[in-house]
C-alpha cells in the first residue's frame, strides 16, 4: 500500500515535469472537436503518461495523463503526430473518431540507427566500412563477467580465444579476422571512449555499444595502430530526465569444465609393473603383496589411493557480481554514475586451516560520465572511470596454473593428503627428513608435481592489488558562426595503471614421512622452510618477500574539427585530428606517438556513398625520413534499395547495400629505437705485466641498428552487401575480404655468422590473407509472440609469403608458403615390431623397447633432430561459427548461443600418452580409458597405443582442437509492468543465464579445447602447454532493478 | 569568458603544432653511447677495439675451470665447456676420467655433433667459437673503418688503433683458417642488409690475405709494446703470426703438393722476424732455469721471450695448475678430478739428454727410464720417483706405480683392485708438470698466481724457421732473400736446443746428424713437440703435418710400473685402453661449418665430410 502511493508520488512528479516540459512545446488553442483517447504500449498493453501528441501542421498539441489518456480539440480531417521517447513515433489519422486507442511499440532500432566509427558516428545506412556494432545489454546476456568473453560468437569476423580461467585474468585474447603477422600478438587496438585503454577489467554493465571495425576505411583513421582492426567502447552517458537508478545483482554458480583424467592407484601401479618389465627396471617392480594393498585401501596412509583433481577440486564455488547506477540530467546537465563490485571464487578446495591460499579476485568499478553545456556552442564532458582489484593465488610465485595441472597429473599412489586429527597426535615426532629412504608408499614426496601440497600450502599466497584510473575531458565548440555544421573539439585524457605484487614462500607445513619398522610402520613429522628445514610456522604473509609493482600511464590529447552539411540532397562531411600520446611502462623509456587524420565523406541522397580517410602516424621509434607513416583509404557504397527502380519493383527489398573499400593500415610491433646504433661499456680488461697490471673499461656496440626501418603496412580490401527484406525481418549481411601485409619487422634468418653481431628487426616478412564472413538473422512476431534467429560463419586462411627463410633451408622447415601459427611434428610410423627394427632403425635414441613408438627419419639423417614438418592446423582457428536465437512472450524470454570453432590444432606431446609422468622415476598416472587391450603386444601389432613405457608422442601428439560450445543461454522474466508500479519501481527483471555449458570436442582428450596452457614464467619447465586454470561453467542467477 | 578559455587550448594547440619534430626526436635513456660518441674519441675508440682482449669471450683462452662467465664456464677447446687441458684431446695426454671426461672424449673419438647429454652441446659450442671469430672481425673491421674520425688522438694513437685491429682481425682469420680452413676475407663491416653467401677464399688465399693484414699491422704497431701495454699486440707479434700464417700455407695440409714457394715464403717470413727479434734488443730467450717461468708466474726473461700470449694476471689459488698438473690426495684430499694423464707417446719424444732417441725395449728403459733425459723431460712430465716440492714436504719423492712387491700403496695413483686407476688419478703413469707452480710445497690458503698463456714466443719462432728453412733450403743451406740473415735451419733448431741444454745437431753421433730434409724434418717436429708440449698447440701440428690418422698418433701408449724392490721398479709400455684411444678420421681435418650459414646459398659451402 505504501509502496503504491510512493509509486503514485512518483509517476504524479514525472507527469508534472512533463507537463511543464511540454508548456514550451505546445501551444493550446479551440478547435470543433473534442477528441479524447488513451495511448498504451503495444508489448505489455499498459497504459503510457506523458506521450507527446501534436496536430499534424499546427502547433497545437498535448501530453497524455499518469493514466495515459489525453483529451484534445481538433477538426475531425486532422492528422496527429504520437511520439515518446523509446519508442517509434507514429501518425493518426482521425476520421472522424471521438475516441483513439493509440498503440505504441518500442523503438528497438534506436541504437543500430547511428553507429559509432573512428572518432565520430554516422548514421548506419551511410556507413561504407564493415563494422560490427554490439548494444551493451547484448553483452549482459552472456552471464559472464569479461566484455572480451561476452563478446565470444556475437561478432561477425571476430576470433576469441578464452585461454584460462584463473580469476582476474580470465579475458578472452580477440583476433579481428585471423591472424595476418607472424610477430606481435595479432590482438586489435581497443579504445574506450576514443582513448587507447584495455578491454579487460572493464565492467560490462558499464557499455553502452561496442564497435568493431574491420576494414581499412574503418580503421585507417587509426594509422600504425589499426592493421589488426580496432574496438571502439562507448560507456553510458546520461540522458535528459528524471534520475533512473538501476540495481543489479548476480550470483553465479560455477565448477571447472575439466574433470579428473586418470584411472585408481591399483591400475596404475599393475601397469605400472609391465612399463618396469618393458624397460628392464626389475628392481622398481612392486610385489603383488603391495599392490594388494593399493587394492584394499587396508592402509590408506601408507597405501593411499587418492585421486587428486577430485580431492582438491571442489564440486562448484561461487561468483557475486553487484552494480548500482544512477543517470539522468537536465537539458543542461547530464550525469552517468555507476559503482559495481565483482567477487571472482576459486575452484580449488583450501585445506589449509591458518589461511586463504585459494584464487580469488576482488574488483570495484567506477564510473562517472557528465556532460554539461557550458553555453548554447560549448560543450564540456567529463567521463571517469576505472577499477582497484585483488587477486590472490597459492603456489609459487607467478605461476598460479601451475597447481591445477598439477593436481590433474598427480600420480593416484603418492600421497593421502589428509591425516585424521588422532593420527597426527599419535604420531608427533619431529624427526629430520629422509628423503633417500622413500618408497612407493612414502608420503609427501617432494618431487614436483606430487607434492601438491607442498605447492599448494607450504608455498603462502601471492596477493596482486592492480588498478586503472581514466579520466577523459572533451569540449566542443560549435563554430558555426564561422560556417554552419563546423564544430571543434579538445581532449585530454589521462591514463593510469598499476600492479602490485606482495605475498611469497611464506607458510611452513606439515608432512609427514611413512618408516616402516617390521611388520608395523611409523610417521615421522616434517615442518619444511625453504631454507632450515625446520622451522615454526609463521605469520602466512610476509609482504617484505618479493614485492613488486609496474605502474603504466599515458597522457593523450588531442585537437578535433569536424564539419557536416547538408545542400539539398548532397550530404558532406569532414574530420580532421590531431592528437599526441605518451606512455611509459614502469621506468622504461616513454613512447611517444603524434597523429594527423583526415576524413571526408560526401553521400547523395544517402544512396551513393564516398569516403576518404588519411591517417599519418609518427613514432619516435623510426628515422626522421621514415618516422610518419601515411595510411590512406578510399571507400564506397550504394543504396540499391533507394534508387527508384527497385522501390517500385522489389518494394520487399528494404536494404540492399554494396559497400567496397581498399586502405593501407599499420603496425606498430616495434620496440627499441631500430635506427638508433647502441654502445655501451662492457668488460673489464687488464693489461700490463702481472707486475703493472692496468685495469680498463671497453665498449661494446648493441644489435646492428636498421636505418631503413619504418612501419610494418597493411593493404586491406573489402566488399561487403547488406541485405534487409520483408521490412527488414530478414537481414543479411556478406562481406569477403583480403589482406597483404608487408614489411612485417622481424629479424633476419638468413644471416651468416660472419656479419658478427646481432641486430634489429628489418621490415621483411610479407603475408596474405583473405577470407569471408556471413550473418544472418530473421525476426518476426506472431502477436505477442516474439521471435528471432541468426547465426554467422566466418573464415579466414593466411600464408606466410616470405619470412626471411635462407635460400637453401629445406621447403618442409622453411616458414613461407605455410601459415601463421602452423604446428610442427615428426610423424609416428607405427611401433617397433621386433629387435631387428630396434637395432637398424634407433635413431641414435636411447632406451627404445619392443613395442615403442617410431618415428620417422624424414630427412634420412640417422637422427630424431629437423624431422619435424607441418602437420595438423595452425594454433588458431580459421573458422568460426554461431547460431544464436531468442524468442520472447509477454514477460518471459530465453535466448541461447552456440559458438564454433574449427581448422584448429593444439600441440600435446607426451601428455596424450596413455601412461605418462612428469618425473621419470615413478610418478605414473594412467589415463582413463587406457588399458592393456589398447597397448602393443605381440599379438597387438597394429595398437592404439605403443607398449608401456615405449610412447614416444610427435605427432600423436597433435590434436584436432575444434569445439562446438553452448555459449550462453538465458532464460529471463520481465516482471509486468503493474506488478513493478506496485513495487516502486521503473522495470524489474530476473533471468537465469548459463555460460559454457556443453562443449562438444571430439578427439580432444584433456579438458576444455579453448583452454591453453599458460605462458608464464615457469612454462616450460613443468610442460608449458598442459599448465592451464579450467574454463569454469557458470549459471547465474541475475536480478536487475531500476528505480 | 568560456570562448577565452577554448581559444586560450587553441592556442595551446597551435603553438604545439610547431614543436611536432621535438616530441617525435627522442632518445632512449638505455642508449649509453652513440656511434659519434664512440668514433670521434680517442678513448672510447681504444676501449671499442679493446673489448677483444676481454677475457674468456673472444681469445680461446683456457681458464683452466674457473667460473668467471657463465657463458664460457671452464675452460674451452673451440668453445665449448671443457675442463682442463687441450692438449688432452690429442696424443700428449688423455682426458681425465671424472665427472668432466665427457665433453671431451666426443673430440677423440671424432665426434664434433655427438654429444653426451642430448646432441646438440657440441655443435652449439662450435658455433660460438666460429661466431666469436667472426664478431671479433666484425669489431676489426669498424674500428679500422672509423679510425680516421678520431678528433682526439695523436697520430701514434690512431696508428695504434689501427695497427692493432689489423693484428687481431688477422689473428681471427687465422683461427678461422686452422679451424675451419679458408673463408671470405671482409676488408669492412657487412651491411645488415648485405648477402651473406659469400664464396670461401682456399686456405692458401685466405693465409695469403691474413700476412697481407699482419703486414699491415706491422706499419702501425711498436716493436716493443710498454710494460704497461703488455697483453697489446707489437710488429714482432705481426711479423711472428705472419710467419706462422705462412707456415701453415705451407705445411702438407694446405699444400699437399709441396709447392717450394709456399715453404720458401713461410721461411723469408720467419727469417725476417727472427733478423728483427735478434736485432732489437729486447727479445730473446729466457734462460733454462726459468723456462717454467714461461707458463707460471713470468719473470722479466719470460716477458721477453714470449712474443704475443695472454696473460691472467694475479688470480686467486684455485687456478692453480694442480687442478690440471698433478693430481693426487696429497695435494688436494683426494676429491679432485683434474688431472691429466700424460701418454707414454709424449714421454717417448723426449730423447736421452745426449741426443739419442729412446727404445722402449731396452733394459734401460725398462728399469731406469727417467735419468739421463732431456732435462725439459723434468721440467715437462711428473713420473715415478720424481722430486716435487709438496712431496718433498712429505720426506719422499712421486710414487706412481700399479703393483708392488710387499702390497704397498702407491701415493699418487690410486688403483681399484681389479689394478684399474681411480678416477682422478693417471692411466698412463705420468702427470704434468709443466704447468705447475714448482714452488707450492703445499696449497697455500691464499695466494695468488699469474698464468701465462703463449700464443707464440720465440723458440716458436725459430722452429718454424727451421721447418720452412728446411724445406727450403735444406739442413744445412744458407737462407736466400733475407738480407743480413745467414741462421740455417739446424741452427735455429739449435738455439732451442741449446738453451735447454741439449746435444746440437752438428755432432759426431749418428743421432745429431741433421740428415735430408726429411729426415731432419722428424726431428724438427719432435723438437717442437717437445719445447712445446701443453701449450695447446699440438693439436693444430697435427692437423697441418697431416698425421691426425698416423697409427703413431691414433695408438695411446702408458706404462704399466711394477715396484719389485725398495728402490726398483720394472716399466712396461702397455697400450691404453679403447675408450681413451683417439679415433678419427679423414673429414676431422677441419671442424663442421655451424649448419646455418651453409644454408644461405650456394655459394658459402661445408667442410669435406660433414
Amino acid at each position: 500500500m505504501y509502496k503504491k502511493k510512493v509509486n503514485k508520488k512518483l509517476n504524479s512528479l514525472r507527469a508534472t515535469l512533463l507537463l511543464l516540459f511540454s508548456v514550451f512545446l505546445v501551444t493550446v488553442s479551440a478547435q470543433n472537436l473534442t477528441l479524447n483517447g488513451i495511448v498504451v504500449d503495444e508489448k505489455s498493453g499498459e497504459s503510457l503518461p506523458g506521450v507527446s501528441i501534436l496536430v499534424k501542421g499546427t502547433k497545437i498539441g498535448t501530453v497524455t495523463d499518469i493514466n495515459g489518456k489525453f483529451s484534445i480539440k481538433v477538426s475531425s480531417a486532422s492528422t496527429l503526430n504520437v511520439s515518446y521517447v523509446g519508442y517509434k513515433s507514429q501518425q493518426v489519422a482521425l476520421q472522424g473518431k471521438a475516441f483513439l486507442k493509440i498503440v505504441l511499440s518500442e523503438d528497438s532500432k534506436g541504437l543500430d540507427e547511428v553507429v559509432v566509427v573512428g572518432y565520430a558516428t554516422q548514421k548506419k545506412e551511410s556507413v561504407v566500412g564493415s563494422i560490427s556494432q554490439v548494444k551493451g545489454s547484448d553483452l549482459m546476456k552472456a552471464g559472464v563477467t569479461s566484455v572480451s568473453n561476452a563478446l565470444a560468437g556475437r561478432v561477425p569476423g571476430l576470433v576469441t580465444v578464452q585461454a584460462t580461467g584463473l580469476p582476474g585474468s580470465n579475458d578472452s585474447k580477440i583476433y579481428i579476422r585471423g591472424m595476418s603477422s607472424p610477430t606481435g600478438s595479432g590482438t586489435p587496438l581497443v579504445l574506450v571512449d576514443g582513448v587507447e585503454s584495455s578491454m579487460n577489467d572493464i565492467n560490462p554493465s558499464e557499455v553502452e555499444n561496442i564497435s568493431v571495425l574491420k576494414d581499412a576505411s574503418a580503421t585507417a583513421v587509426f594509422g600504425v595502430k589499426g592493421a589488426n582492426g580496432v574496438i571502439l567502447i562507448t560507456t553510458k552517458r546520461g540522458q535528459e530526465g528524471k534520475m533512473e537508478i538501476s540495481v543489479s545483482y548476480d550470483q553465479t554458480m560455477k565448477q571447472a569444465s575439466t574433470s579428473s583424467i586418470q584411472q585408481n592407484a591399483y591400475n596404475t601401479l599393475v601397469a605400472r609393473n609391465e612399463l618396469y618389465r618393458n624397460k628392464n627396471y626389475y628392481n622398481l617392480i612392486l610385489s603383488d603383496q603391495v599392490l594388494n594393498h593399493y587394492r584394499d585401501h587396508d592402509m590408506p596412509y601408507v597405501y593411499p589411493d587418492i585421486d587428486t583433481w577430485n580431492y582438491n577440486v571442489k564440486d562448484f564455488t561461487m561468483d557475486t557480481q553487484a552494480s548500482i547506477s544512477a543517470r539522468g540530467g537536465t537539458a543542461n546537465a547530464k550525469y552517468f554514475l555507476t559503482l559495481s563490485y565483482l567477487h571472482e571464487g576459486d575452484i580449488v578446495k583450501d585445506n589449509q586451516t591458518l589461511y586463504d591460499p585459494s584464487y580469488k579476485y576482488d574488483r570495484v568499478n567506477y564510473r562517472m560520465n557528465f556532460d554539461f553545456n557550458l553555453s548554447k556552442t560549448t560543450k564540456l564532458s567529463f567521463s571517469s572511470g576505472g577499477y582497484v582489484g585483488t587477486d590472490s593465488h597459492g603456489g609459487d610465485y607467478g605461476v598460479p596454473a601451475k597447481v591445477l595441472s598439477n593436481m590433474l597429473v598427480s600420480p593416484p599412489y603418492t600421497t593421502p593428503y589428509y591425516y585424521p586429527e588422532s593420527f597426527v597426535a599419535d604420531h608427533p615426532s619431529t624427526i629430520y627428513p629422509n628423503i633417500s629412504g622413500r618408497t612407493a608408499g612414502t608420503l609427501i614426496p617432494y618431487t614436483i608435481p606430487a607434492s601438491i601440497d607442498y605447492i599448494h600450502n607450504q608455498t603462502g599466497t601471492v596477493r596482486s592489488m592492480r588498478d586503472r584510473l581514466t579520466t577523459d575531458i572533451n569540449l566542443t565548440q560549435d563554430l558555426s558562426f564561422i560556417t554552419k555544421g563546423l564544430n571543434a573539439k579538445l581532449s585530454v585524457s589521462y591514463n593510469n595503471e598499476s600492479t602490485w605484487r606482495g605475498g611469497g614462500y611464506a607458510y611452513y607445513g606439515e608432512y609427514f614421512i611413512y618408516k616402516e619398522i617390521g611388520n608395523s610402520y611409523e610417521w615421522e613429522r616434517h615442518i619444511y622452510d625453504k631454507t632450515n628445514s625446520l622451522s615454526p610456522i609463521q605469520n602466512p604473509y610476509q609482504s617484505t618477500i618479493s614485492q613488486y609493482g609496474s605502474p603504466f600511464k599515458s597522457l593523450y590529447y588531442s585537437a578535433q574539427m569536424n564539419y557536416a552539411r547538408s545542400f539539398g540532397k548532397h550530404n558532406v562531411s569532414a574530420l580532421g585530428v590531431f592528437s599526441r600520446r605518451n606512455s611509459q611502462s614502469g621506468s622504461s623509456f616513454p613512447h611517444f606517438e603524434e597523429n594527423w587524420v583526415a576524413r571526408a565523406t560526401y553521400d547523395y541522397d544517402s544512396r551513393y556513398l564516398l569516403e576518404a580517410n588519411l591517417g599519418i602516424a609518427g613514432s619516435e621509434q623510426f628515422a626522421p625520413a621514415n618516422r610518419f607513416g601515411y595510411f590512406p583509404a578510399i571507400a564506397c557504397g550504394w543504396n540499391i534499395a533507394k534508387e527508384k527502380f527497385i522501390k517500385e519493383n522489389l518494394p520487399t527489398l528494404n536494404n540492399l547495400k554494396l559497400r567496397y573499400s581498399y586502405g593501407e593500415g599499420g603496425y606498430d610491433g616495434t620496440n627499441g629505437f631500430l635506427y638508433i646504433s647502441e654502445y655501451a661499456n662492457w668488460k673489464s680488461i687488464q693489461t700490463g705485466t702481472s707486475q703493472t697490471q692496468t685495469n680498463l673499461t671497453t665498449v661494446t656496440e648493441g644489435a646492428a641498428p636498421n636505418l631503413n626501418a619504418r612501419w610494418e603496412r597493411s593493404i586491406k580490401n573489402s566488399l561487403g552487401v547488406d541485405i534487409g527484406l520483408i521490412d527488414n525481418k530478414l537481414t543479411c549481411t556478406i562481406d569477403l575480404f583480403d589482406e597483404k601485409r608487408d614489411g612485417i619487422l622481424t629479424t633476419r634468418r638468413d644471416v651468416s655468422a660472419m656479419f658478427g653481431q646481432s641486430m634489429k628487426a628489418q621490415n621483411i616478412g610479407v603475408t596474405k590473407k583473405h577470407g569471408y564472413e556471413i550473418e544472418l538473422g530473421y525476426n518476426d512476431h506472431v502477436d505477442k509472440f516474439f521471435y528471432w534467429v541468426k547465426g554467422n560463419y566466418n573464415f579466414n586462411e593466411n600464408r606466410i609469403i616470405t619470412y626471411g627463410d635462407p635460400a637453401f633451408m629445406n621447403d618442409y622447415q622453411k616458414s613461407q608458403g605455410k601459415p601463421i601459427g602452423q604446428i610442427y611434428s615428426s610423424q609416428n610410423i607405427g611401433y617397433y615390431q621386433n629387435m631387428d627394427e630396434v637395432l637398424n632403425y634407433s635413431l641414435g635414441q636411447n632406451n627404445l623397447i619392443i613395442g615403442g613408438d617410431k618415428v620417422l627419419d624424414f630427412n634420412g639423417d640417422a637422427t630424431t633432430s629437423n624431422d619435424a614438418v607441418a602437420i595438423g592446423f595452425t594454433t588458431r582457428p580459421n573458422t568460426t561459427y554461431s547460431f544464436s536465437a531468442g524468442l520472447s512472450y509477454e514477460s518471459l524470454d530465453f535466448n541461447f548461443l552456440f559458438q564454433g570453432v574449427t581448422g584448429v590444432s593444439k600441440s600435446f606431446g607426451n601428455y596424450t600418452n596413455p601412461m605418462w609422468s612428469y618425473d621419470p622415476v615413478d610418478s605414473y598416472i594412467l589415463l582413463k580409458g587406457a588399458s592393456q587391450t589398447d597397448v602393443w603386444s605381440p599379438q597387438n601389432t597394429n595398437a592404439k597405443y605403443a607398449t608401456w613405457g615405449g610412447y614416444n608422442s610427435t605427432s600423436k601428439g597433435i590434436v584436432d582442437a575444434s569445439y562446438l560450445k553452448l555459449k550462453s543461454i538465458e532464460l529471463g522474466y520481465t516482471l509486468q509492468r503493474k506488478t513493478v508500479k506496485s513495487l516502486g519501481l521503473t522495470s524489474a527483471r530476473i533471468a537465469l543465464q548459463g555460460s559454457n555449458l556443453l562443449t562438444i570436442a571430439p578427439g580432444y582428450i584433456l579438458g576444455d579445447p579453448e583452454n591453453e596452457g599458460s605462458t608464464d614464467f615457469y612454462g616450460g619447465d613443468y610442460g608449458g602447454s598442459f599448465q592451464f586454470y579450467p574454463l569454469p561453467r557458470r549459471i547465474t542467477l541475475s536480478l536487475k532493478l531500476t528505480l | 569568458m568560456k570562448n577565452k578559455i577554448v581559444y586560450i587550448l587553441l592556442a595551446a594547440c597551435v603553438f604545439s603544432f610547431n614543436s611536432c619534430v621535438d616530441y617525435l626526436n627522442q632518445t632512449p635513456d638505455s642508449v649509453a653511447f652513440t656511434d659519434e660518441q664512440i668514433f670521434t674519441d680517442y678513448t672510447k675508440s681504444q676501449a671499442f677495439i679493446d673489448q677483444i682482449l676481454a677475457p674468456y669471450c673472444y681469445f680461446d683462452d683456457n681458464d683452466l675451470g674457473n667460473n668467471m662467465d657463465s657463458k664460457y664456464v671452464g675452460a674451452t677447446f673451440n668453445g665449448k665447456r671443457m675442463y682442463g687441458l687441450r692438449e688432452s684431446i690429442t696424443d700428449n695426454c688423455i682426458p681425465n676420467q671424472g665427472s668432466n671426461w665427457h665433453p671431451k672424449q666426443p673430440y677423440r673419438w671424432g665426434n664434433f655433433f655427438g654429444n653426451y647429454y642430448d646432441g646438440t652441446y657440441f655443435q652449439e659450442g662450435a658455433e660460438q667459437r666460429f661466431n666469436d671469430c667472426w664478431k671479433a672481425i666484425r669489431i676489426c673491421n669498424m674500428a679500422i673503418k672509423n679510425a680516421s674520425r678520431i678528433t682526439n688522438g695523436t697520430t701514434e694513437q690512431i696508428n695504434g688503433i689501427v695497427g692493432q685491429a689489423y693484428f687481431l682481425k688477422a689473428h681471427f682469420y687465422f683461427v678461422l683458417l686452422e679451424g675451419w680452413g679458408g673463408m671470405p676475407f671482409l676488408e669492412e663491416p657487412l651491411a645488415a642488409d648485405a648477402n651473406m653467401d659469400l664464396p670461401r677464399l682456399s686456405y692458401t688465399q685466405t693465409a695469403q690475405k691474413i700476412a697481407e693484414t699482419l703486414d699491415k699491422a706491422a706499419q702501425y704497431l711498436p716493436l716493443v709494446v710498454e710494460d704497461k701495454n703488455w697483453g697489446r699486440p707489437s710488429k714482432m707479434a705481426a711479423l711472428a703470426y705472419k710467419a706462422k700464417t705462412l707456415l701453415w700455407a705451407a705445411s702438407p695440409f694446405a699444400n699437399p703438393t709441396g709447392d717450394n714457394t709456399l715453404w720458401t715464403s713461410a721461411a723469408v717470413a720467419a727469417g725476417e722476424a727472427i733478423n728483427v727479434a735478434e736485432n732489437s734488443g729486447y727479445y730473446a730467450l729466457a734462460p733454462f732455469t726459468e723456462f717454467n717461468n714461461l707458463f707460471v708466474n713470468p719473470k722479466t726473461s719470460t716477458y721477453k721471450e714470449v712474443l704475443f700470449g695472454r696473460l691472467q694476471a694475479n688470480q686467486p689459488i684455485y687456478w692453480t695448475p694442480i687442478w690440471i698438473g698433478i693430481q693426487s690426495d696429497m695435494f688436494n684430499g683426494g676429491s679432485f678430478n683434474g688431472a691429466e694423464s700424460v701418454t707414454e707417446n709424449l714421454a717417448q719424444s723426449f730423447q736421452w739428454a745426449d741426443g739419442s732417441t729412446v727404445d722402449p725395449n731396452s733394459n734401460k728403459y725398462r728399469t731406469d727410464p727417467y735419468t739421463g733425459r732431456d732435462p725439459r723431460f723434468y721440467k715437462t712430465i711428473m713420473y715415478n720417483g720424481a722430486t716435487n716440492p709438496m712431496v718433498a714436504n712429505l720426506s719422499r719423492t712421486v710414487e706412481i706405480w700399479n703393483e708392488s712387491y710387499n702390497n704397498a700403496v702407491a701415493k699418487e695413483l690410486k688403483v681399484t683392485a681389479q689394478k684399474v686407476a681411480v678416477n682422478g688419478f693417471t692411466y698412463t703413469g705420468y702427470y704434468n708438470a709443466k704447468l705447475c707452480d714448482a714452488s707450492f710445497a703445499t696449497p697455500p690458503p691464499s695466494r695468488t698466481i699469474s698464468i701465462l698463456w703463449n700464443q707464440i714466443r720465440l723458440a716458436d719462432l725459430y722452429l718454424f724457421y727451421a721447418e720452412a728453412a728446411n724445406r727450403a733450403w735444406g739442413p744445412t743451406a744458407a737462407p736466400q732473400g733475407i738480407s743480413g740473415f745467414t741462421m740455417t735451419s739446424a741452427q735455429a733448431v739449435n738455439k732451442v736446443r741449446a738453451r735447454a741444454g741439449m746435444a746440437l745437431y752438428d755432432g759426431s753421433a749418428a743421432w745429431l746428424q741433421t740428415g735430408d730434409a726429411t729426415q731432419f724434418e722428424e726431428k724438427i717436429r719432435n723438437e717442437y713437440r717437445v719445447e712445446t708440449a701443453f701449450e695447446e698447440k699440438r693439436y693444430y701440428d697435427l692437423r697441418r703435418w697431416k698425421i691426425m690418422l698416423d697409427p703413431s698418433v691414433l695408438i695411446q701408449k702408458g706404462v704399466y710400473i711394477k715396484k719389485t724392490g725398495a728402490s726398483s721398479f720394472e716399466y712396461t709400455v702397455v697400450t691404453l685402453p679403447d675408450n681413451l684411444q683417439l679415433k678419427w678420421q679423414d673429414r676431422h681435418y677441419l671442424f663442421p661449418i655451424p649448419y646455418k650459414n651453409t644454408q644461405l646459398g650456394p655459394n658459402f659451402t661445408q667442410n669435406p665430410g660433414w
